[in-house]
Parts: structure tokens; sequence; C-alpha cells
């Protein structure tokens, strides 16, 4: 085995039948009902091993083989020797890059990846849907390819879309007269999103999504707005945001703040 | 301020707690007078990120109000009341586990404390927001709002405590926020004070359709473990002293589908006794 010349550590990766897996000595293990949860030194969250995982994990002492525990394991579950070691060396090895084995290097995890949502770019299609509106009618991507349209993100129950409701009513005439539909996608029904577009004279074309199908806007929160131009393409970038939707609204008739 | 003002900001400020460098941003003047006030210690040079939103309603002609005041985390709202003290506790609380992290006198946790049915639950925060939504539903099932997002485990009698408060804030802080906004209505929200005995735990469920049922512990014990804001620096005593308590606490799990048939079934549960 290949050990690191200053830890003197091996890759789990390279855990085989022949190892003798012990576990760390600085590791607390609470075992309720039978399942482990285990928690190496210094570390910051645990390990939750169910509980074939904690009988393997309370044979870690030291003493034998990976391959000599297989033959033990086979033998108790009346199980085929082979599938049986090939899971216990994958679990152990598992177990060894948790950091949570002697002689056996930590590996971190990969990091989660995490990127806001980007939409599509500029000049691209935006995705087709097909919603109802308030009369039950389906008005779908291409009914509105008459004209440009700024379709937002919209619900109800957000605080921000209620902050930014008065804004996007006094851009309304502007953007009727400059030939752009305002559509809301919004969560609710009816009766919920009304008293608000009431509050405040907003008169979009409203399409109900509470089961959020539209892909347009999937994984996006509100409120978030597209600029689209008359065959259905994006003619703005996605904008998310109370800060950044009433900017997009007033690009869209040509003003700026 | 331009982008303050457009969307009716009006004052911000910013602040060091811990190594969480942030701002706040109000509709109000006094409610940013009092924040400056009541956080003078930690308030430093401008910070960009608005980390919170607090939106405060006009004073009505009549002295009580309807509206709620808002305390915002990024795009979500996290307390809602009509309460000024409720808003300024709410903050003060939210802003105490800014620095939980670093702290080793308890095990700090992501949960909260609810009243069902006369009984104390501990339940993830995660459920918090779909009680808060049940509105006049929540008083009819028994069901008190949380204020609180974090609670407490002690390492020795393995129960749950208050989040000892650690900010240096002036005492009166909270008298002085009723004194800039007088105007006040009631709700129920609920601070929790005093150790409290839990008699369940609850968590989600692996099965996204499951309804209330029992849970397994240790499942129990890795979800409370994973919602564990200082697990790093309490190591392997904290995890024992979580270990006890779920060990002595009732566990269930569910999938939060329908929070009301949820809650129904957990006030039935509670509402039988120990």
């Amino acid at each position: 085995m290949n050990e690191d010349p200053t830890t003197g550590e091996i890759s789990a990766a390279e855990i085989g039948g022949g190892f003798v897996p012990r576990s760390r000595a600085d590791v607390t293990a609470i075992v309720l009902d039978g399942e482990a949860v285990v928690l190496a030194d210094g570390a910051a969250s645990v390990h939750y091993l169910d509980e074939l995982a904690t009988l393997v994990w309370n044979t870690l002492d030291g003493a034998a083989t990976l391959d000599e525990l297989a033959e033990d394991f086979a033998d108790v579950f009346e199980a085929e020797l082979e599938v049986v070691r090939n899971d216990l060396v994958t679990l152990v090895q598992g177990i060894g890059r948790a950091g949570l084995l002697q002689g056996v290097a930590y590996e971190a995890p990969p990091e989660p990846s995490f990127a806001w949502p980007t939409g599509v770019a500029v000049g691209e299609p935006i995705p087709a849907f097909k919603l109802p509106d308030a009369t039950g009618v389906d008005i779908s991507l291409s009914d509105l390819k008459d004209r440009r349209m700024l379709l937002v993100n919209w619900s109800p129950r957000c605080g921000f879309c209620t902050m930014i409701a008065p804004l996007l009513a006094d851009l309304q005439p502007e953007l009727h007269s400059g030939g752009v539909r305002l559509v809301f996608i919004t969560l609710g029904d009816a009766e919920e999103n009304r008293p608000l577009l009431e509050e405040h004279g907003l008169q979009p074309m409203v399409l109900f999504d509470d089961e959020r199908t539209a892909l347009v806007f999937a994984g996006v929160g509100t409120p978030a707005a597209y600029l689209v131009d008359g065959e259905g393409r994006a003619a703005s970038e996605l904008t998310i945001g109370a800060d950044r939707v009433p900017d997009l609204a007033l690009s869209a008739v040509g003003g700026d703040r | 301020m331009d982008k303050l003002d457009h969307l009716g900001w009006v004052v911000s400020s910013s602040f060091a707690i811990g190594d969480v460098r942030f701002a706040v941003r109000s509709t109000s003047h006094a409610f940013g007078e009092w924040l400056s006030d009541a956080l003078g210690a930690y308030e430093v040079d401008d910070v960009e990120e608005f980390l919170y939103s607090v939106v405060v309603p006009d004073p009505p002609a009549g002295g009580k109000t309807k509206e709620f005041f808002i305390l915002y985390k990024g795009s979500s709202a996290i307390l809602r009341t009509l309460d000024p003290a409720t808003l300024g506790r709410g903050l003060l609380t939210e802003l105490e586990g800014l620095g939980l992290h670093q702290r080793d006198d308890a095990v700090y946790i992501v949960a909260s404390v609810v009243d069902i049915a006369g009984a104390a639950a501990l339940l993830p925060a995660s459920a918090v927001p779909g009680l808060a939504k049940l509105g006049r539903r929540a008083g009819r099932l028994g069901v008190g709002i949380p204020g609180q997002l974090t609670a407490a485990i002690d390492m020795h009698a393995a129960s749950v405590i208050p989040v000892g408060p650690s900010l240096d804030v002036p005492g009166d802080a909270l008298e002085r926020l009723a004194h800039a906004l007088p105007w006040t209505g009631r709700d129920g929200l609920r601070f929790l004070d005093e150790p409290e005995t839990v008699r369940a735990f609850v968590v989600p469920s692996r099965d996204p359709e499951a309804s209330l049922q029992p849970a397994r512990k240790g499942y129990a014990l890795a979800q409370l473990a994973g919602r564990t804001l200082n697990l790093e620096r309490v190591g392997g005593k904290g995890l024992e002293a979580l270990g006890r308590f779920i060990d002595r606490t009732p566990c269930y799990e569910t999938a939060w589908k329908d929070t009301t048939a949820a809650l129904t079934q957990l006030a039935d549960l509670l509402g039988e006794g120990p």
C-alpha cells in the first residue's frame, strides 16, 4: 500500500480485503435503536450509519481483515461471500474517506456547487408554457408573441413583490404605450392575487401556476422577470430581485433610474 | 441610498458581530435610530450586503395597526408581528444566532420550541414558516407560533434551554423600541425564556408522502446533529448531550406535506398526555 510519507496514511481507495480496519480513538459514536451517529474529533458534521453499517462499525477493532470479516458476515446472513466482500470493502472505504479509521486519510467531500439561476441567454427562446388565466382559459407563450412582454415571476405571498407592486403600477401606462404587455406568472388563485393587484391598480395578464410547472422560472424565486421580444425570445437576462425587476421594467420603456 | 429609496427603504446601518459583517435596512427612520442605539457597540462602516430588511408599517391614526412589522432575512420573511417589541426581540435573537457557531457553552440548534395542544414540541426551524402561514388556524389547532428559530441543548442536563444572551445591548432596548414605535398590536409569538421539557421532537421524513409516525432514534439524532451550529466546538461531548436528549424524548417524523394534518396528528398525540 502507498502510505503518505508525511502522515503515514493510505488513501481509502487502497482499502481491500487484506486491510485490517480500526476506528479512530478520537471518534464519538452514539448508538440508538441499533443505528450509529458518528462524529470525528474536530469535525463539523456527523455520519449516520444504518443498522447494517452499525454492525460493521462495531467490528472495526483492528482484530480482523476485511476478508475475515466478510466470511463471518456471509455465514451469519447466509449471503454470497463475494457480494458481501465487495459491499464490505465499499462501505469501509466510505468510512475511511470520512476520516473515521486509523491510518486512512480523510477526503473532503466535493464542495456542493451552487450558482444563481442564469436563465436563457439574450436572444434565445424562453421555455414555452401553457397556463390558465383568471377565466380558466389556457394561454400559451405562442399566444403572446404579437408584441413585447415583461414576464414577471410573482407571488401574492412575497413581501418583495408587495413592495414593487406600486413601482410596476406606476410604469403601466408607459409599458402599455410602449407596446409592452405585462404578464405575471403567479402562485395562488385569483382570489388570493386580487387584493394586492387591486390595491395598486395593477392590471397585468395573470397566469396561474401554483404547482410551479412552468420551466421558464424553474428554481427561481420571486420577484424575477424577463423582457421577452415579439417572437418569444429573451430580450433581457433573467432579472431577479426587488431591486432589479423595477429597473428592468423601466428599461423596457426606455427609462433609466 | 437611491436603491433604498425607490423600494421604500429610508435608512440602513452596518454591523459586525463575530466574524459576520452585514447591513440592515428599514422603511422607518425611527427604527433605524433605535437600531443604531441598541447595537451601537457593533456598528461599523458601510457594508454592502443587506442581510436583514425591516418593514415598519405607517402609524395609523387610531394608534393601533393591523399591518405587520416584517423582518426579512435575505428575501425570506422570517418574522411577521403586530408588536414592535416582538420585532425587536426577534431581530436581536436572530443576531445572537450569528455568533452561536463560536460558542461552546451549550449545543446550539436550528430548531424551535412550539406549543401544541398545551405541550411543547421541538420542531426543525424549516417547519416554522409553514406554521406562520396558518394564521388563525394555528390558534384553532392549539399551536403557538415561535418567534425564534434557534434553541440550545444543555451540555450536562441534555435538556432544551434558551439561547443565553451574549450581545452587548442596553437592558431597556425593547422598551425604547416600544416608545419609538408606539403603535402596537398583540400577537402570541413565543420566545423561549426558560428551560423546557419537550414532549416530542419531530424531524423531516425521508419519505415525501409520510404522515406523522414514530422515528428511529438514530435517524432523529442524525437529524438533530445536522441542525447543530457549533458541533465543531462542542465535539463528542456535545454529540453525547444530543444523544441523551434524543434517548429520552419521543421522536416522530413527517413529510410536512400537509401542515394542518401533521399538526392535528401531533396535537392529538400530545393531548393524550405523557
